[in-house]
C-alpha cells in the first residue's frame, strides 16, 4: 500500500537507487530503516513468469489454511464453491465440491410463508461470510475490519521504487507477484514485543511488513496449526506461501488461461508482423526513401 | 455542479459529458480526414510536395503496408500488457472496494495524467494549479504561433533537435514526480520541471527560432531522399 512514506523512506529510496549495484547482488530490503515498513522478499511462485501456472497441490493446501484459519474472520464474497472445481484452480472433483458445500449453511428465502431460512450450501452458492455485516466483524476483532479476501492478493502490493518498477514489466525480468509476496511476508512478520519504547494500543499487534507496523489482526497462524496430508512440512513458512498462492488464485482464477492465450497471441502476432515487414520491404524496394 | 458540493448530481453530469466526448472525438477524426485531403500529409523533410510524380508514392500499398507493420508491432506490445502485466500501469488500491468516507492516503491518477498531476501539485495555489494544469495542454494548441523558425522539420534544426529530447525527458520526469508523494525534494523538483515545461513553449521556442542557424533545407522531398542515399552510399 502507499501509505507509509516518511522523509526517511524517500531518502532511503534515493540511497537505494544509488546503491543499485549492491541491490543487484540480492539485497531486496534496502529501504529498511528505523521502524519503517520492511520490504517483503521476492519468493519463487509457480504462477510467475511467462509460462506461469498455479500448482494444484499448493492451491489445495492453501485452501485448507484459508478454510480452517482465515475464513473464521475474513469473508470471500466473490468465491463460489463451484469455482473450486474449475480448471486452473485447486481442481476438486464435482462430488468433492458438492460435499464441501453441504458442510456450510447459507441463508435463503423468503419461502412461501415469507420467512428467511437456512439451508445447506450448493456448489452455485458463494462462500458464506463469517460475520453478518462489517459492524459485527469489527466488534469481534477489537475494532479492526478483516478485509474481504476475494481480490485481496491484488489489492495489496509494495513499492519497489525506481528503477525496479520499470524493470518489473520487462519480458524475462517480469515481476507481478507483489501481492502474494506481501501477504506471505505479512503472516511471518509478527513480533511478540514491539520495539523498545513503542506502546501499542489494545487490539494492536506489531508487524514489520504492515504499513505503519500496527495491525489489528492477531498473529493468525503458527507452526503446526493446520494438518497437511500430502507430506509438506506443516510450518508457518509453508502455510504463508500456500495460502498466499491460494489468495492469488482467488483474485485471478483465470491466470493460467490468460498466460496460455497470451503466448498464442504473441506467437501469432510475431509471425504476422514478420510477414507484414517482409511485404513492406518488397513494396518499398523500388522506391528510394 | 448540481448542488453546493460534489455529489451524485455532479457525477451524473460528468458521466453525460464523458459520454459526449467520444462523439466530439469522432467529429475531430472527420476534421482530420478532411485536413489530410486538403493540405496533405506531413513528411520528415518538412517540405511541401513540389511534384506529385517525383515527391510522393501512392498511399496503397506504400503507406498501408508500412502502417500495417507498425500496427502489428504495436499490437504485440499491447498484448504483452494485456496478457502478462495487466496490473503494471494500475494501482493495487483500485482493487479495494470504493468507500466515499475514506480517501486513500495517496491519490495517484492514471499514468497518462501523471505529468499534469505533477504540474497541478507544483503550483502552491489551488486555482493557479488548475490553470497551469490545463495551460499545459493549451500550449499545444498555440504551438503554431510560438514556433518562430522558418524551418518546419527538426531534422534541419540541430539545437531544437536536442531540446526536443530534453523536453521529453522533462515530461517523463514530471510523470515520475506525479506518482510520488509531494514531500521534500520531490516538490522542488516538480517546480523546476514545471517551470522548464512552460519555458520550453513560451521562451525557448520563440527565441530559438530567431537565434538558431538551421542546416540547409532541401528544395524538394525528392532531393532530400536522394541526398540521404548519396550519404549512406558514401
Ligand atoms: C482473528 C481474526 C483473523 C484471522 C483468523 C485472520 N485475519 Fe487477517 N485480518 C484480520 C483483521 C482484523 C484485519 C484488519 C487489520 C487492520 O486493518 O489493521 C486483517 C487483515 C488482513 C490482511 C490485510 C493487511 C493489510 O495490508 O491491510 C491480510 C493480508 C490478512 N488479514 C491475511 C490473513 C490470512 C492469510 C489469514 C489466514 C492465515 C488471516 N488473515 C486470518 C483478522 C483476522
Amino acid at each position: 500500500m502507499l501509505s507509509k512514506t516518511s522523509l526517511g523512506m524517500i531518502a532511503a529510496r534515493y540511497v537505494g537507487a544509488a546503491l543499485l549495484g549492491a541491490a543487484l547482488l540480492g539485497a531486496p530490503a534496502f529501504a529498511e530503516g528505523g521502524h519503517d515498513q520492511a520490504k517483503p522478499s521476492r519468493l519463487s511462485w509457480s504462477f510467475a513468469g511467462f509460462f506461469g501456472h498455479y500448482d494444484q497441490g499448493q492451491l489445495q493446501r492453501g485452501f485448507k489454511v484459508f478454510r480452517e484459519v482465515c475464513a473464521n474472520c475474513h469473508s470471500a464474497e466473490k468465491l463460489a464453491f463451484r469455482n473450486l472445481g474449475e480448471p486452473g484452480g485447486p481442481g476438486f472433483s464435482e462430488a468433492q465440491v458438492k460435499a464441501l458445500a453441504e458442510q456450510y449453511k447459507v441463508k435463503d428465502g423468503p419461502n412461501d410463508a415469507g420467512d428467511m431460512f437456512e439451508r445447506p450450501a450448493r456448489p452455485s452458492d458463494n462462500w458464506p461470510s463469517p460475520f453478518a455485516n462489517d459492524n459485527a466483524a469489527r466488534a469481534a476483532n477489537g475494532g479492526g475490519l478483516p478485509p474481504d479476501m476475494s481480490v485481496l492478493a491484488k489489492a495489496r502490493s509494495y513499492k519497489r521504487g525506481f528503477p525496479w518498477f520499470v524493470l518489473d514489466g520487462l519480458p524475462g525480468l517480469m515481476y507481478q507477484e507483489h501481492g502474494a509476496d506481501y501477504i506471505a511476508a505479512l503472516l511471518q512478520a509478527y513480533k511478540d514485543e514491539p520495539p523498545h519504547g513503542v506502546k501499542l494500543d489494545a487490539g494492536q499487534y506489531w508487524n514489520d511488513i504492515m504499513p505503519g507496523n500496527r495491525i489489528a489482526m492477531p498473529k493468525p497462524i503458527s507452526d503446526g496449526q493446520v494438518d497437511y496430508t500430502d507430506g509438506t512440512p506443516a510450518t508457518l513458512e509453508n502455510y504463508s506461501k500456500d495460502v498466499s498462492a491460494f489468495l492469488m488464485w482467488m483474485a485471478e482464477p483465470k491466470l493460467d488461461q490468460r498466460k496460455k492465450t497470451g503466448f498464442r497471441v504473441l506467437v501469432f502476432m510475431a509471425i504476422l508482423t514478420g510477414l507484414l515487414y517482409a511485404t513492406k520491404k518488397r513494396v518499398w524496394a523500388s522506391t528510394p526513401h | 455542479m448540481g448542488g453546493y458540493s460534489v455529489d451524485n448530481p455532479t457525477l451524473n453530469r460528468f458521466f453525460s459529458l464523458h459520454y459526449l466526448l467520444p462523439f466530439m472525438i469522432a467529429a475531430v477524426v472527420g476534421l482530420h480526414v478532411w485536413a489530410l485531403h486538403v493540405v496533405g500529409q506531413n513528411n520528415p523533410a518538412g517540405v511541401d510536395i513540389k511534384d506529385v510524380e517525383k515527391d510522393s508514392v501512392p498511399f496503397t500499398p506504400h503507406a498501408t503496408m508500412k502502417d500495417a507493420t507498425g500496427i502489428a508491432a504495436f499490437v504485440m506490445l499491447y498484448a504483452w500488457f494485456v496478457f502478462f502485466i495487466p496490473n503494471f500501469l494500475g494501482d493495487a488500491d483500485n482493487y479495494i472496494m470504493a468507500n466515499p468516507l475514506q480517501t486513500p492516503p495517496h491519490i495517484v491518477p492514471e499514468w497518462y495524467f501523471l505529468p499534469f498531476y505533477a504540474i497541478l501539485r507544483a503550483i502552491p495555489s489551488k486555482l493557479g494549479g488548475v490553470i497551469f494544469m490545463f495551460g499545459a495542454i493549451v500550449m499545444l494548441v498555440i504551438l503554431p504561433w510560438l514556433d518562430t523558425s522558418r524551418v518546419r522539420s527538426a531534422v534541419y534544426r540541430p539545437i531544437y533537435k536536442i531540446l526536443f529530447w530534453v523536453f521529453i525527458a522533462c515530461v517523463i520526469g514530471l510523470g515520475y514526480l506525479g506518482s510520488q508523494p509531494p514531500e521534500g525534494g520531490a516538490v522542488l523538483a516538480a517546480r523546476i520541471l514545471t517551470t522548464y515545461y512552460f519555458a520550453h513553449f513560451l521562451v525557448i521556442l520563440p527565441l530559438l527560432g530567431l537565434f538558431e542557424t538551421p542546416k540547409e533545407v532541401p528544395a524538394s522531398i525528392n532531393d532530400a531522399v536522394l541526398a540521404k542515399h548519396a550519404q549512406s552510399k558514401a
